[in-house]
């Protein structure tokens, strides 16, 4: 049986759908990401399970309990908020004990939990400081130590690193993820930024208008998106129109073999720019529009009978064409998703 | 996100850090324009430069025309002497502070003058927190009508305020008809010429100063934190006490000292409600200079008071300072 279920998940606001018929499986100590563009329903989602909103109709199981029967004071969530939600009141050691005290711990263990968590972090020489005085990552470390120190069943990040700078969000990503194999505890990360969900999640759940787009390992989700929205959300790609035959799928003049179930048709498929390479027979031919040099890469523009393809190709010496020549692009088959033509759109 | 601002902006900190000074000049009306703190998060050039304090000038101006003049003139006045047959004597002596600090008549008066400001500081604080509290609460069409509403008693002149109070505190009045009809009180509750009845009237047009205040650092309170505090297993009243209320007391502190400002000089409220023989500082300082014709003696009433207010108003701030110091950085 899975450590959380989210069963037909719903929150219905006055006039519009937060979150539609919402149904996910979490094994325990995964690390999963809910990722989408702002207003998909993945904050609502996750202060449903944490108790702050509740849900129109569904449930959430969490360890074989019924969740949504518990008030957020008695659910044993850690929650980290994407504006850390300190208290600025409170001392960096007194935030991270306030959990503890809520639960009646005694004074010696408290102490040592809060030193073991702050240590966890790499802040066990700020405990006296107040999280005013402090920096952005650092705020950020005090609000996953506070959050962690009650030993949570579940961690829920909502944006937790969205308010930090590039340099530091890289530094936080790895840190996160360091902890989490620490203490393997099982997580639900909220965010809008691709890069952050590939980077930390074992699988990254694909949100757009409420609903759950696909439910995928990060690789998988970026190699064979299940639709155009998934596909351009995680980076850059190219969306060619085609049709489906049983086995294949034809662009233009060329036929590409279909894994997986397609059903006949009208189709599209999938290629990520980097994935796509200029071969001697077997591809679709075309002349390069434009190309840029970007430093480790060159970007082409390539206009084809199907359409304008963009590729990458690396810097790395090989002999590439120029601009206005005559081309012809081809990629791996399994490098290419294909979906019916009403999930490109 | 605000925290950030207030880093890069000296003039932001400052407007932050003193709500107290604020709310003097709040008192005062008159002081005038004073210049504006610059918004934007603009470094100030470390050049010295005539043109801030030039564009000040008018509102020192207006500040020292009609505040510190007068003001240095009632402190003049309050050491002359007077007689009924000789009228004001251009001398300078303390005898009408000695004669003040002395008479166990005017201890009496400026003891209950500071006891119900002190009563209606403290009804302000217990009724309007909660009140602001659960405005902010409020969703969108009832939060502006419960505001109005509460901001209601500003809107209405003095006069009319007091004289409906004297109405419904009567003996006969709405709110003792309604005691009796309750059978909570056997016999019409005397409100009227009563420190209660003072207390009651003055606390319902200062309350909005306090719901304010409030308001004002609620809106700097992260709503998170309390969902924070909710998430580590905090029941819901101690999210108010342990989170809340300590990073509101900013606001309780500055609503206080308008509140307690404004009641200890308050004169038509304490004038209509307690009538002439309950007698406050300020209708005091009134009946010396207007039916006795004491001016000096009026004069050092009022210099007495305005010092009294400050020290107590000064003492209080330091105290709640010390004791939260973190809220107020």
């Amino acid at each position: 049986m899975p450590y959380l279920i989210l069963d037909q998940l719903t929150k219905r606001f006055a006039s519009w759908t937060a979150v539609d018929a919402l149904s996910l499986t979490v094994e325990k100590g995964e690390l999963i990401s809910l990722l989408g563009p702002s207003g998909c329903g993945k904050t609502t989602t996750l202060q449903m399970i944490a108790g702050f909103l509740d849900p129109t109709v569904g449930r959430i199981v969490l360890d074989g309990q019924d969740l949504l029967a518990r008030k957020p004071n008695k659910r044993g969530l850690g929650v980290v908020f994407q504006s850390y939600a300190l208290f600025p009141h409170m001392t960096v050691a007194e935030n991270v004990a306030f959990g503890l005290e809520m639960r009646g711990t005694n004074r010696a263990d408290r102490d040592r939990m809060v030193a073991d968590a702050l240590r966890l972090v790499g802040l066990e020489q700020h405990g006296d400081r107040h999280p005013r005085r402090m920096s952005g990552g650092q705020q950020q470390r005090v609000a996953l130590a506070r959050a962690l120190v009650i030993r949570p069943n579940l961690l829920l990040l909502d944006e937790p690193l969205s308010n930090l700078d590039a340099k530091m969000r890289e530094e936080m990503q790895i840190e996160l993820r360091r902890i989490q194999r620490v203490i393997g505890t099982t997580m639900i990360l909220v965010t809008h930024d691709q890069s952050e969900a590939m980077a930390l999640s074992d699988r990254v759940v694909v949100m757009n208008k409420g609903r759950i787009q696909q439910v995928a390992s990060p690789q998988d989700a970026y190699d064979r998106p299940a639709n155009a929205f998934v596909a351009n959300f995680l980076g850059r790609t190219n969306l060619l129109p085609g049709t489906v035959y049983g086995a294949s799928i034809a662009v233009a003049d060329t036929h590409w073999p279909v894994s997986g179930e397609v059903p006949p048709g009208p189709g599209a498929l999938a290629v990520r720019p980097e994935k796509i390479g200029f071969v001697d027979v077997g591809g679709l031919s075309g002349t390069v529009m434009a190309r840029v040099f970007q430093g480790t890469q060159w970007l082409f523009e390539v206009e084809t009978a199907a359409g304008r393809l963009m590729v990458i190709r690396q810097h790395d010496g090989s002999i590439l064409p120029k601009e206005s020549e005559r081309v012809m692009v081809g990629w791996r088959p399994e490098d290419m998703a294909v979906m019916p033509a009403r999930e490109a759109a | 996100m605000k925290g950030k601002m207030t880093v890069t902006s000296p003039a932001h900190v400052a407007s932050n850090k003193t709500t107290v000074v604020g709310a003097e000049q709040a008192k005062g009306g008159t002081r005038g324009a004073k210049p504006s703190p610059a918004s934007p998060p603009i470094r100030p050039s470390r050049q010295w430069s005539w043109i801030p304090y030039l564009l000040s000038l008018p509102g020192i101006a207006v500040c020292a025309a009609f505040l510190l003049v007068p003001l240095a003139a009632t402190a003049l006045l309050s050491l002359n002497s007077f007689s009924f047959y000789g009228g004001i004597a251009d001398v300078w002596k303390l005898d009408n502070y000695i004669d003040t600090l002395t008479d166990s008549y005017f201890h009496e008066i400026f003891l209950r003058t500071f006891r119900i400001a002190a009563l209606v500081t403290l009804s302000c604080a217990a009724l309007g927190t909660p009140q602001a509290y659960i405005l902010r609460r409020m969703g969108a069409p009832w939060r502006s009508l419960c505001l109005l509403i509460v901001l209601g008693p500003l809107l209405i002149s003095v006069v009319s305020r007091t004289l409906g109070w004297a109405l419904l505190l009567g003996p006969t009045g709405l709110v003792n008809q309604g005691l009796l009809a309750l059978g909570l009180v056997s016999q019409p509750v005397e409100f009227m010429y009563t420190e209660t009845g003072v207390v009651i009237a003055l606390v319902h047009v200062l309350v909005p100063f306090m719901v304010l205040s409030v308001w004002a650092s609620l809106q700097r309170l992260d709503p998170q934190v309390e969902n924070a505090a909710l998430s580590l297993g905090a029941s819901p009243t101690t999210v108010l006490r342990r989170i809340v209320f300590p990073q509101i007391m900013p606001g309780i502190l500055s609503g206080s000292i308008i509140v307690f400002a404004l009641a200890a000089s308050a004169f038509a409220t304490p004038a209509i409600i307690g009538g002439r023989r309950l007698k406050v500082a300020a209708t005091l300082t009134y009946d010396e200079f207007l039916n006795t014709l004491n001016w000096p003696l009026g004069a050092a009433v009022a210099m007495l008071l305005l010092v009294a207010n400050i020290v107590i108003i000064v003492g209080c701030n330091r105290l709640v300072e010390r004791r939260y110091k973190q809220v107020f950085e």
